[in-house]
């Protein structure tokens, strides 16, 4: 099980890896408007905000170094894998950080789309994944969304509730959800 | 007073029409409207007002914009809560 996590968590930092490059590049102030924003371009940086943070200073450092590519894409790698740590020494299981919502409505990528941008625009919500064919939604939030006990319940029927006003019917999926008998 | 609103909204399928038609039709306000998906179209009419609908259009996820400002489209694309 904790192989299983740590694979499922290493999967993102590819893509958190490839990401900050870009954003370092020409969009340094930006990050923090996407932090401010809580719709953060890394599904770590939700999870670990002061690592991000930290991880902002080590691409500073490597910038003003001047020492090179390597350099530096090895300390983006450090940080993402930091953040990685973080997040995984933040939960209990893989499944208990994601909410799966059942969406209808959807008939193609483009549909899958709109419900992924509709998903990230709220401020609980850190990264989302929808699969039209599946009909489903994966959504990660951030830490201060956690703070109730029922926290899942509670923004899970938010996000669906929301979604269901912009077009897309959807709720909670209770009874897939492997973890299912922590429901109160 | 009664108002027509045309936008411009980026549909890919009869499920983007959906979701359109849905929000529209939980509009107060709403008397009527139309979608078209080949022109990409949406007309609206009844007692509301351009940038309310264009909001809500916008929620869906789709790119939204006014038909008429073709030469300087004024895109919408944020979902707001």
């Amino acid at each position: 099980m904790e192989a299983a996590a740590a694979v499922t968590r290493l999967s993102f930092v590819p893509l958190a890896a490839a990401a900050r490059p870009l954003l370092a590049g020409f969009m340094r102030p930006r990050v923090f408007a996407s932090i401010s924003s809580s719709s953060s371009s890394s599904p770590f940086s939700g999870g670990g905000g002061g690592h991000f943070f930290g991880g902002g200073g080590g691409r500073g450092r490597g910038g003003g170094g001047g020492g090179g590519g390597e350099e530096y894409g090895a300390g983006a790698a450090a940080a993402a894998s930091a953040a990685a740590a973080v997040v995984l020494g933040e939960t209990e299981t893989a499944d208990a950080d994601v909410i799966l919502l059942r969406v209808g409505g959807m008939s193609c990528g483009g549909c899958a789309a709109s419900v992924k941008r509709i998903l990230e625009s709220q401020p609980e919500v850190t990264s989302a994944t929808v699969d039209f064919e599946k009909k489903t939604a994966a959504v990660w939030t951030t830490p201060e969304a956690k703070a109730t006990k029922d926290w899942r319940k509670q923004l899970g029927e938010k996000l669906s509730h929301h979604l269901s006003t912009c077009g897309f019917q959807s709720h909670l999926l209770d009874e897939e959800e492997p973890d299912s008998g922590s429901q109160q | 007073m009664a108002e027509t609103v045309v936008l411009r909204v980026g549909m890919s399928c009869e499920g983007c029409v959906g979701a359109v038609k849905r929000v529209l039709g939980k509009m107060q306000g709403v008397e009527s409207f139309d979608v078209d998906i080949k022109e990409q179209k949406v007309t609206v009419k009844g007692n509301v007002t351009p940038d309310a609908v264009l909001q809500t259009v916008s929620k869906t996820g789709k790119k939204t914009s006014f038909w008429d400002a073709e030469p300087a489209p004024v895109e919408a694309t944020a979902a707001s809560s």
